[in-house]
């Protein structure tokens, strides 16, 4: 059985704009994610500037917002808090903690 | 210099006729004052009235219950919001509680609150804009000082777009400033004051201009009453210290 297997793919929301400075910081964090995390972690980008009306639906205030399952970032995260979000999110879709699970979790501590 | 009708009954007479047009003024009063409504009426006047456009950005009473207030007063906000007459933003708390866990640094700015106001206007062609209130935008947020730099760009922000603002503050019950935060009446040109005075067992409404750049505002506290059409002010009816017994 592969490590990634009954998990599915973790979509990471990124509020942001090319003008957001704190976002860059905040994308920086995210692009050290993405690389710990391959394939399983997805980080969708929402620039404002060209979708404002995502941000109003979604009731976005504030910038950088990050939204990894019911978690919400909110200013540039530390990369640990971030690290813990989407081991929950794993956490939540595999219910029974199987040792795959486990396997990725230490793997992304580490 | 050019005015603003504020569409709330007798007011202007005490104001040059109606706000500085283009400028930002503070709502401040404690719980039940009547802030929502003078807020409201300002912005459904000026749709029906003066064929002003308005965007009513609500952070704390979630917009259909605010749209239901208002039916009290015979303002049909669905049908105005339908002609675009009217624009509606809800960041309520109650909305907003989306998230089960929310992890928030200092290191953030409001830009999605400017470009939502700025895309609206745009849209619906806004001339008038509240924002209801900035005591519980601040309470949206942990990083007060954060909030506050960042209020004072929302402020510039909506200068440039031309709009009359008004910006609504609660006042706690035996404060003296206009605001929670201490940081309100900097952002504006003007503060008006709506207070609910107890003396004994009678309670006096009353409205009181502090502030009004640019204008011979008439001081003293008037009475006003909250009619089955609004807001009214009585100007003749100005209450004295010895009166109100502060």
């Amino acid at each position: 059985m592969d490590p990634g297997d009954g998990l599915m793919d973790t979509e990471i929301r990124f509020f942001t704009a090319k003008q957001c400075g704190f976002c860059r910081a905040a994308k920086t964090i995210l692009d050290g994610i993405k690389q710990q995390f391959a394939d399983t972690v997805k980080i969708r980008e929402i620039d404002i500037d060209e979708n404002p009306r995502a941000a109003i639906d979604e009731g976005i205030l504030a910038l950088p917002v990050i939204m990894i399952g019911t978690w919400k970032f909110v200013g540039v995260p530390d990369k640990d808090d971030i690290l813990t979000a989407v081991l929950n999110s794993f956490g939540n879709q595999s219910a029974g903690s199987s040792e795959s699970f486990k396997e990725i979790c230490q793997e992304g501590r580490e | 210099m050019d005015r603003t009708p504020s569409g709330i009954t007798n007011l202007d007479k005490l104001i040059e006729g109606g706000f500085p047009k283009g400028r930002s003024i503070l709502v401040a009063g404690g719980a039940g004052s009547g802030k929502t409504i003078f807020s409201l009426q300002f912005l459904y006047s000026g749709a029906v009235l003066y064929d002003e456009p308005g965007i009513y950005v609500s952070f704390e009473q979630p917009v259909d219950e605010v749209a239901r207030d208002a039916q009290r007063f015979g303002w049909d906000i669905p049908d105005m919001t339908t002609s675009k007459k009217l624009a509606f933003l809800d960041y309520s708390q109650a909305r907003s509680k989306t998230s089960d866990v929310v992890i928030e640094t200092p290191s953030f700015n409001l830009d999605p609150l400017i470009k939502a106001i700025e895309f609206t206007a745009k849209e619906v062609g806004a001339r008038r804009i509240v924002l209801d209130s900035i005591t519980a935008l601040l309470l949206q947020f942990k990083s007060t000082d954060t909030v506050r730099r960042e209020l004072q760009r929302v402020s510039s922000a909506l200068k440039k777009l031309g709009c009359t603002t008004l910006l609504t503050s609660e006042v706690p019950r035996g404060s003296v400033g206009f605001g929670r935060f201490g940081v309100e009446e900097f952002v504006v040109d003007g503060v008006i004051i709506l207070q609910v005075i107890q003396k004994g067992l009678l309670r006096f409404r009353c409205i009181e201009i502090t502030k009004m750049r640019g204008t011979k505002a008439e001081l003293g506290l008037r009475a006003i009453g909250i009619t089955e059409s609004g807001i009214t002010v009585y100007p003749e009816k100005v209450y004295t210290i010895e009166q109100l017994g502060i």
